[in-house]
């Protein structure tokens, strides 16, 4: 338990989203987009990706409390590529 | 079968004719209904209007997500699109993955039906309950990835997705298909063209709400634990490594692709090795991509760096490419198979369906059929990139010589006559994807979809699948499953597949992540599981099966109610009949008689009627659809 430091490892990124619902699910107990601390920003053109980890509130999205609550950050369990680690890089 | 939870809500109903839009709450159609496609399909049979043309405006164009879609069920990501089918006139409907199921949930929408036609083009923009008819002046003609350049600047929204055609759906060629999140084909029976009829270029969405599920936190353990199991399984680990790419080699080499328009049935090993190679190698992959929600992420960004192709750049490269490129027309650089894969992508041009009529064309060419008077100069050769690349262009914008292969290589053997129809490859009307001479529950699969010429209802993979006899038994109740020319039991085989795949239409699960790829992939039960923990409703796996099977007799009554087609429309193209195969399984071919008995047994397990091919009345109530019986 405690409070995590999320590093996106942006190259990893597969785009799933998967993260982005855990956080959802974390904050609220349901499934969106919009009130995920994470956006997924995908270039198909260049087939890039940029995670965001919002620390702050913005467009109605909750800020990254780093799981506080739970055993581990849920996005980073939820991840199936490891593109998000726990602490600072 | 309601469905409470893990729905957006709404219907969406938009007039372009009138340019109105409507709304009704989902639940009033789920009672009694699967949902997702369910609905989907019921909503199609009931509101076809008889006696129209398939681009009739008045017909309805039906964008679906499935049961659980938006949800964390590994794999839901994907979507629906029915429409009266534009090349048989009989049932239509097409699949892709992508982003853009489940932002159409976040907005509170399951399904949108769109009637009429705008008199001038227009997109739609839907911004939660917000919906708007917006011209779409500059964006007609525009290739696909252009529309969404163009709508991505000037839609500055915190989450968009979108959804448009190309230049071949605004054509009304049979065989345009709708892009989806850029890189993702909603392809087959003419969906982008059923689009383009309605001058409706694109749909763009943003949805700020969320899906609550009945069981949060066994859902979870439940979804999380599946994930984690399926990124285990080596079928996992080979899609996610190299795409789908891999089975082009393994088709190959047990004889069963269609090269030159069905001429054989397998490729010279130095045109093959070329791209079984570069598959292998990775020659071309960057890495892999998910749909929504999808740890499997199958989707290969591939890059041509050198050569003549440098810069071609793109995703979603399958198996299916290599197919419809490489071995039906002759081109055996990998690197003009992504040239022209992504070139159709632009067009909005489904590969299949356009490459076919050309393989058709190349044959008749080939056959002093067609000459170069017809062709407006161009000489038809196998293998030759720059042709087949003019060719898509012309058929996207039915000029020239496109304008014969625009609607399908049947339409077009019909307009050409001089017995051009004897190489026209085709089922009902719908161009072939595949070869059906050696895999025999593969050939009847096909040949009796509802939606014509597909794999996509009830083929079964298992037959290249070398596994045991007693698996067999287990999974299907039937020995045969894994022999691959074997014609014993394989109505059964096809019939469990049939009721699957829609099993998994329902649910907007990808079919790589289930049984049909891979025996150690989800099945019927655990689709259940997770189905019963996120909708609260308690289903088993059988009971979901038997929601697929209901589902096959919507599209049935369609097809009945909108054409002609009985048992005759079943039978194989006479080339697979006439002509063997070639490869390690020289000589197979469909034998008539075989394929009397197959019919027999296919449609005598459901007690269909043997002369016609059609459900009876007490089919259709034994199935609880008696207003259909
Ligand atoms: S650590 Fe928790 S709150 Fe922060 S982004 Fe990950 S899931 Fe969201
Ligand atoms: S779960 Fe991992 S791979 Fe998927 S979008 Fe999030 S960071 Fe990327
Ligand atoms: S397996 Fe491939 S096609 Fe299926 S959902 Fe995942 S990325 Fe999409």
């Amino acid at each position: 338990m405690g409070i995590s430091t999320i590093t996106p490892r942006h190259q990893r990124c597969g785009a799933c989203n998967l993260c982005v619902l855990a956080c959802s699910f974390h904050h609220e107990g349901s499934f969106g987009r919009r009130n995920a601390s994470i956006d997924i920003i995908k270039d198909e053109r260049e087939g890039e990706v940029e995670i965001v980890i919002f620390d702050e509130a913005r467009d109605g999205r909750k800020p990254c409390d780093g799981c506080a609550n739970e055993e581990r950050p849920l996005c980073v369990q939820w991840c199936p590529v490891g593109a998000l680690a726990i602490g600072r890089s | 079968m309601t469905q409470p939870f893990a729905i957006g809500g709404n219907i969406l109903r938009v007039d372009l004719t009138k340019r109105a839009v409507t709304m009704e709450p989902t639940a009033a159609l789920n009672a009694g209904f699967p949902a997702g496609m369910g609905v989907n399909n019921w909503l199609l049979l009931q509101e076809t209007p008889l006696g129209k043309e398939p681009l009739d405006p008045d017909n309805p164009l039906i964008f679906t997500a499935g049961a659980l879609v938006g949800t964390m069920a590994a794999t839901a990501c994907r979507m629906t699109i029915s429409c009266k089918n534009v090349m048989t006139g009989g049932f239509g409907a097409a699949s892709a993955g992508g982003n853009f199921a489940p932002e159409l949930k976040y907005a509170g929408f399951d399904h949108i039906v769109v009637t009429g036609r705008a008199t001038e083009p227009v997109y739609l923009d839907i911004v939660d309950g917000e919906v708007s008819i917006v011209d779409a002046e500059g964006l007609w003609g525009k290739t696909t990835w252009e529309t969404e350049q163009a709508l991505r600047a000037r839609l500055d929204r915190p989450t968009l997705e979108l959804l448009s055609i190309g230049p071949a759906g605004e054509n009304m060629a049979a065989a345009a298909c709708i892009i989806v999140s850029r890189t993702r084909s909603a392809s087959r029976c003419g969906v982008g063209a059923a689009m383009g009829s309605k001058n409706l270029k694109a749909i763009a969405v943003s949805g700020s709400g969320t899906l609550q599920v009945a069981e949060p936190q066994a859902f979870m353990s439940e979804s999380l634990a599946m994930q984690r199991y399926l990124m285990g399984v080596d079928t996992t680990k080979n899609l996610r490594n190299f795409g789908t790419g891999t089975s082009f080699e393994a088709w190959n080499s047990l004889g069963s692709i269609p090269v030159r328009n069905y001429q054989a049935t397998q490729m010279a090993p130095d045109e093959a090795d070329n791209i079984a190679t570069a598959v292998k190698e990775k020659k071309y992959i960057d890495k892999g991509f998910g749909c929504f929600a999808c740890p499997i992420m199958c989707s290969q960004y591939q890059r041509v760096k050198t050569g003549p192709h440098a810069g071609t750049r793109g995703e979603k490269i399958e198996s299916q490419d290599y197919w419809d490129f490489a071995a039906k027309l002759g081109i055996s650089d990998p690197a003009a198979v992504l040239a022209l894969s992504g070139l159709c992508t632009q067009l909005g041009l489904d590969n299949t369906n356009a490459t076919n009529p050309i393989a058709w064309a190349l044959e008749c060419f080939q056959r002093g059929l067609l000459t170069i008077e017809d062709t407006g100069g161009l000489e038809l050769n196998w293998g030759d990139v720059a042709v087949v690349s003019e060719l898509l262009s012309k058929i996207a914008r039915r000029e020239g010589i496109g304008d014969l292969l625009a609607d399908g290589s049947l339409a077009g053997a019909k307009k050409l006559g001089r017995g051009s129809e004897a190489f026209a490859m085709h089922m009902k009307g719908q161009d072939l994807a595949e070869e059906m001479r050696v895999f025999k529950g593969w050939a009847l699969a096909i040949a009796v979809a509802e939606r014509g010429g597909t794999h996509t209802q009830g083929g079964p993979l298992t037959e290249r699948m070398p596994l045991e006899p007693e698996l067999s038994l287990e999974r299907f109740g039937v020995p045969t499953a894994f022999d691959p020319t074997s014609y014993e039991h394989k109505a059964e085989l096809v019939i469990y597949y049939q009721r699957f795949h829609n099993l998994l239409e329902i649910m907007g699960i990808c079919f790589y992540a289930t049984y049909w790829c891979g025996m150690q992939m989800m099945g019927p039960d655990e689709t259940a599981r997770l189905y019963s923990l996120a909708t609260g409703e308690d289903k088993s796996g059988d009971e979901l099966m038997a929601e697929g099977e209901k589902i096959l007799y919507l599209q049935k009554a369609f097809k009945m109610r909108h054409t002609d087609f009985d048992r005759a429309a079943d039978y194989p193209p006479e080339r697979f009949m006439s002509e063997p195969a070639t490869g390690p399984h020289a000589g197979e071919r469909l034998e008539r008689p075989d394929w009397d008995r197959l019919l027999d047994e296919y449609y005598g397990q459901r007690g269909w009627d043997l002369e016609t091919g059609k459900p009876t009345a007490e089919n259709f109530r034994a199935v609880g659809l008696p207003e259909l019986a």
